[in-house]
């Protein structure tokens, strides 16, 4: 499509947006205001961090749903780019310093994601950037080291289980006779690192999963054939 | 205007020049190091907003992952076929010279 | 800062419709998902909130800003590297294929 017609498409499509969003029946000073769910959801929190508790206590199944579309797109990787087992090889040599650099660093990196999401429910962060963190761990020990490889099938395992695992805590809140999901265990005063119910279980297993979940896709990144 | 709407407005002009100069540069690889400013300034936006947890997310996701999964997804690209809107700067300077002294270019 | 967001979604679908390059596609793509979550937690913010975290000091306060649209966009922003990632994926294998990034000169194309 040329740029003259782009230009003018995406402009009829903002004049629209300016009509509709901007004319000053959606007001959007004062949206937090009258928000009822807002409102419930600061008054009644059962974590300190009150993201947390709207995460995964009052919509778990919305987080339940995320942590199958990132299972999915791990299958697709995994299947497109299934059949490459070795890894590219660069064209410069290997730095000493970084090898060396890379073993000393790559436990504190693991350590602070381990901490980020066990803090979940009192700090910012929670299992996502947790996860994330531990994966970015895996993947400086790819980029600085060209022959190694991680214990995939050891990860693969990994991320199976804390996946069923979530599932299967959910189905305990219907045997115990309520709804799917539900806080079983009890709140405790807000702020104590034992509190929440069910939420920091939830996060380590959530951290976890992503993590290992990440490594997958970056180990079938780094692979070609011969 | 207070200080805290001029941060916001400021912030806000560097994001959109930084974002159609990463539509609109010729090589990729600029346009994947834009990107990850991009991202870096959206981090400061969402600070600003009050809303921590998802700027820590942001950031993790955002400057490393992403980045990473475009730069090794352009490692294995050989140099010289490239679109034809970009052929000669696609080549870096080794190559130039070669193909300026009339030889082969490997 | 509602501004800014739309405006980015619009570059980012400026970028999708003129672009022939994959990965400039991709990219175009990536934009147009900061933009929506800048203006999806642009929404629950207005002068004077603070952030949704009790701590000792304010435990009784009650301007917290709205933390319904910040766990949308956690999740959003989660699913954005989930479909980065296999998008890549399946450039990469279009490259092996017909050895170019174009879209034009792919078999199939226009």
């Amino acid at each position: 499509m040329k740029k003259l017609t782009a230009i003018i498409l995406v402009s009829i499509l903002f004049v629209l947006l300016f009509i509709n969003m901007f004319n000053g029946s959606l007001n959007f000073d004062k949206i937090s205001e009258r928000d009822a769910d807002g409102n419930y959801y600061t008054e009644q929190p059962t974590s300190a961090n009150m993201v947390t508790s709207v995460v995964v206590d009052y919509r778990s199944f919305d987080t339940l749903g995320e942590v199958t579309v990132l299972f999915v797109s791990s299958l697709g990787v995994a299947f497109v780019l299934g059949g490459l087992t070795t890894r590219v090889k660069s064209n410069h040599s290997q730095s000493f310093i970084l090898k060396v650099g890379v073993d000393v660093l790559f436990s504190l990196i693991i350590l602070v994601g381990a901490y980020i999401f066990i803090h979940g429910h009192l700090t910012p962060g929670g299992g996502f950037p947790g996860g994330a963190l531990i994966g970015a761990a895996l993947l400086l020990k790819y980029v600085s080291n060209d022959t190694y490889r991680a214990n995939i099938k050891g990860f693969k395992a990994l991320e199976g289980t804390m996946g069923s695992i979530y599932v299967l805590l959910g189905l305990l809140g219907i045997v115990t006779g309520s709804f799917f999901l539900e806080n079983i265990l009890d709140i405790g005063t807000i702020g104590n690192l034992i509190s929440g119910g069910l939420i920091p279980i939830i996060y380590v297993l959530i951290g976890l999963k992503v993590g290992s979940e990440l490594t997958g896709i970056f180990d079938h990144f780094m692979n070609e054939e011969v | 205007m207070s200080l805290e709407q001029f941060l916001q407005l400021d912030l806000g002009i560097v994001m959109v020049v930084v974002a159609i100069l990463a539509i609109e540069s010729k090589q990729v690889i600029n346009s994947v190091i834009y990107l990850s400013l991009l991202s870096l300034l959206a981090v400061v936006g969402f600070v600003l907003l009050q809303a921590p947890d998802v700027a820590v997310t942001e950031a993790v996701i955002g400057s490393g992952l992403v980045t990473a999964l475009f730069v090794f997804t352009l490692l294995g690209v050989n140099k010289t076929t490239s679109l034809k809107e970009d052929t000669l700067e696609d080549l870096d300077i080794h190559e130039k010279t070669q193909m300026l002294k009339g030889g082969e270019v490997k | 800062m509602h501004i800014v967001g739309v405006i980015l979604m619009l570059v980012g679908v400026y970028g999708l419709l003129t672009n022939r390059h994959i990965i400039k596609m991709i990219i175009a793509i990536n934009i147009l998902e900061i933009g929506l979550n800048l203006f999806i937690i642009s929404v629950g913010y207005s002068e004077g909130l603070i952030a949704p975290i009790i701590t000792d000091i304010n435990k009784n306060a009650s301007n917290f800003a709205d933390p319904l649209p910040q766990a949308l966009v956690l999740t959003a922003i989660v699913i954005g590297v989930g479909t980065t990632a296999i998008l890549l994926a399946v450039a990469r294998k279009l490259y092996q294929q017909y050895g170019t990034f174009d879209i034009r000169e792919m078999e199939g194309g226009r």
